[in-house]
């Protein structure tokens, strides 16, 4: 069968998301540039994969996704192998899938509005719009971010990883927007919280997420 | 919302009747005939509670032993674990249709209808609440429209529900925010104007749960 289609960039958060699955079950894929500056994510061709005119968008044969969680639990459960780890839980029972689904849903609904501003005042906005730091977002940003890196402190000292024992989907939605927060001039906070400062070595140590990493920048002109 | 029990039910949902996520859950328990006891929570940053959910945030939801909270794992949680009681919510075989439409709640519909919501209904009846801000409300009702747009373009094109054919969690989901939009006078050029959100809604609100649930909210004048 043919690779499947990342439609994207490799630098997009959401779709280092997908090729991070991809990665970690060891499924061919084949990545689709999508050139915003020139509009294409505006297009009819890319709407029709993405209502919403963002990336990723995905294909495998005939079937086209969006919504970068979506694509990555399709391929985790479509291209498991025995040799690739149950990232999503669903073989443990209701209870181990629903600490994956809990801290799945943590990341996206307490972490990442607390870190994602962080990353656009002082990286995205800057590069791709010549913007200024906006201080007071940052401030008010990292002021929510500790106290959110509090309770995963916390957790950790309960659990080896977020969702239990086994890492999983959980820890690997961290993953984007960390890597670029690390990149900011505020990485130094993760210091503050041993334990989650281990486990982001640890995650960042999975040869998943080396190979990924390998085509994110780490350092920005603006 | 609260189910008289002829016994206590093991099943606990930490929340209170105006919390829209914990309407929910409320929403999909009375899809599967399931009792359970609500426990108001006045304090969400009490010791007590902070016990429950260190994310000091509601609905959180115990299930025997279980604790667990992000209204959307809950809801993932209790569809699968009781997915042969009441209406089966999930389909036969893990769908990517299903999965795309949990994720496009979550990350687009949700956080423009609550905005909404918020600034029609809920900021002008908080203690010094202002009334609504009329240019306020026109940018958020414009992001809301956006969105709907994408969706009765989805539910036209052979979609009776938003995974297919059948009534799933994907529509459970959208549930409490439609109904809180649509008792605010937005209502007509959000969703009547589109014809396939409406019919949508007409018949997902027609359910005898979903009918249960709502008799039992004590609903602000609207």
């Amino acid at each position: 069968s043919s690779p499947v289609k990342v439609f994207g960039h490799a630098t997009s958060t959401n779709v280092a998301r997908v090729l991070l699955c991809l990665e970690e079950v060891g499924a061919e894929y084949e990545l689709v540039p999508v050139d915003f500056l020139a509009g294409e994510h505006n297009t009819p061709e890319h709407v029709q994969r993405n209502p919403f005119g963002k990336i990723p968008a995905f294909q495998d044969g005939d079937l086209v996704l969006f919504e970068s969680r979506a694509i990555a639990r399709y391929i985790l459960r479509k291209y498991r192998t025995p040799g690739s780890p149950d990232l999503l839980g669903e073989n443990g029972g209701a209870e181990e899938a629903a600490m994956v689904d809990v801290w799945t849903e943590v990341e996206a609904q307490q972490y990442h509005p607390a870190i994602s501003p962080v990353v656009f005042e002082c990286i995205i906005f800057p590069v791709m719009r010549g913007a200024k730091t906006d201080q007071k977002v940052v401030d008010e940003s990292l002021e929510r971010l500790r106290l959110v890196l509090g309770t995963y402190e916390e957790r950790l000292s309960k659990s080896r990883y977020l969702a239990g024992d086994s890492f999983s989907f959980a820890d690997l939605n961290h993953f984007p927007f960390t890597f670029y927060f690390m990149a900011t001039p505020y990485a130094a906070l993760l210091d503050e919280y041993p334990r989650v400062k281990a486990w982001w070595e640890d995650l960042m140590a999975r040869p998943s997420v080396k190979r990924v990493c390998a085509n994110m920048p780490t350092k920005f002109c603006f | 919302m609260a189910e008289p029990a002829a016994a206590a039910s093991t099943r606990k949902l930490y929340g209170y009747e105006l919390s829209s996520n914990s309407v929910r859950i409320a929403a999909l328990l009375n899809e599967k005939g399931l009792d359970y006891e609500l426990v108001v929570v006045d304090d969400t940053k009490s010791p007590e509670f902070l016990a429950i959910n260190p994310l000091g945030q509601v609905p959180a939801f115990q299930d025997g032993d279980d604790i667990l909270f992000e209204s959307r794992a809950i809801s993932r949680y209790i569809a699968a674990k009781y997915r042969s009681t009441g209406t089966d919510l999930l389909p036969a075989t893990p769908s990517a249709k299903l999965e795309v439409w949990l994720e496009v709640e979550s990350h687009h519909f949700y956080p423009a209808v609550a905005d909404l919501v918020y600034e029609l209904r809920v900021r002008p009846r908080l203690p010094g609440g202002a009334p609504p801000d009329p240019a306020v409300v026109d940018a958020l009702a414009r992001k809301v429209a956006d969105v709907l747009d994408i969706y009765d373009a989805h539910l036209a094109a052979g979609n009776r529900y938003l995974a297919g054919d059948a009534f799933t969690l994907a529509d459970v989901n959208h549930m409490a925010q439609l109904f809180a939009m649509s008792r605010t006078p937005r209502a007509g050029e959000l969703v009547a104007a589109r014809p396939h959100v409406q019919a949508w809604w007409d018949e997902i609100s027609a359910r005898p749960a979903w009918k249960k649930t709502v008799a039992a909210l004590p609903l602000p004048p609207a």
